[in-house]
């Protein structure tokens, strides 16, 4: 047996549970989402619950992950190609200066690179 | 002067897909950075470029779930994961009001704190709920919207977390199974 994560703060995790109850989602407050949307699980880790947002979010893409259970899915290679062959299907970037490239660095070793980046 | 900035841009390039890539945790520490959110401070690592993708990992995980699909996406994409508040690096408060919402609000802090207007917001088990809040809430904010094992926090999944909340109240750690996958990190289906 192994603890998930070395930080694991019980308390905090029972505060977050608790939290919960102001994420909750009402379906028809989906059923006028335009963002393209998928929607991808396991196909043992209970497809049935999906069914009721199939009927309010219905322009969303769903894909099912054959065989695999809640952890399983997102950690198969499928999961990983479902989510590339999405990303490339949308052409959802309008670039609003496309000769623009405007790095800045954060710290040692990571970066952001602003090149398909709509400024705010 | 850009051209400096870039060719130490392709060094950081490679420092940033080394803490992805790597197993050495060690090295993974190296690409930490930090930012508040409201007075909680939230960890978050970020690696590639082109379209931004921000990550939100499930219920008593951390960013570290996200290692195989990072890999792959920071080929192509500007990838930006985070430890939820309450888990991983991030502070962890004990109070549930500053859960809930907050944590909505903690990604489009983290959008405007690396000046984002838009990205692919993918979530999973936990944070794919957090996600689809966020879709209702939030959807200027979203290039496209992933909800992996989870459709939106109902009612009746907070019920069913009663028993777990409570355990964890007592101070009692989860623990599971090394063979089984823990990515998702959550204990049943509706974290």
């Amino acid at each position: 047996m192994k603890r998930d994560d070395p930080n694991h703060d019980p308390k905090a995790l029972a505060a977050q549970s608790l939290g919960n109850s102001e994420l909750i989602v009402h379906d028809e407050t989906l059923k006028a989402n335009k963002v393209p949307t998928l929607v991808i699980y396991g196909g043992n880790d209970h497809p049935e619950r999906f069914t009721d947002l199939k009927k309010a979010l219905s322009n969303a893409e769903y894909k099912v992950i054959a065989g695999a259970g809640h952890a399983g899915a997102v950690q198969s290679r499928e999961f990983v190609k479902d989510i590339a062959h999405f990303f490339k299907s949308i052409n959802s970037v309008t670039l609003t200066n496309p000769s623009e490239v405007d790095v800045k660095l954060h710290g040692i070793d990571t970066f952001t690179a602003n090149v398909h980046r709509e400024r705010r | 002067m850009q051209v400096r900035h870039l060719r130490s841009a392709s060094f950081a390039l490679l420092g940033a897909a080394a803490w992805f890539l790597s197993p050495n945790s060690a090295k993974s520490q190296s690409g930490d950075q930090f930012f508040n959110s409201n007075g909680v401070n939230i960890r978050y690592v970020v690696a590639g470029k082109g379209e931004p993708v921000v990550l939100v990992h499930g219920f008593a995980s951390n960013l570290e779930m996200w290692r195989p699909l990072v890999a792959d996406l920071s080929k192509d994409h500007e990838v930006v994961a985070f430890d939820c508040r309450g888990h991983g690096k991030s502070d962890k408060p004990h109070e549930p009001a500053q859960y809930g919402v907050e944590m909505v609000n903690d990604i489009t802090r983290l959008l405007d704190h690396l000046q984002i207007s838009k990205a692919h917001i993918m979530g999973y088990s936990m944070g794919g709920g957090i996600v689809m809040k966020m879709l209702v809430e939030h959807p200027d904010r979203f290039l496209t919207a992933v909800a992996g094992a989870n459709g939106g926090f109902h009612a009746q999944d907070i019920e069913q977390q009663a028993s777990l909340t409570r355990y964890l109240q007592s101070g009692m750690v989860i623990l599971r199974s090394s063979n089984r996958g823990s990515a998702a990190g959550c204990p049943s289906t509706q974290c």
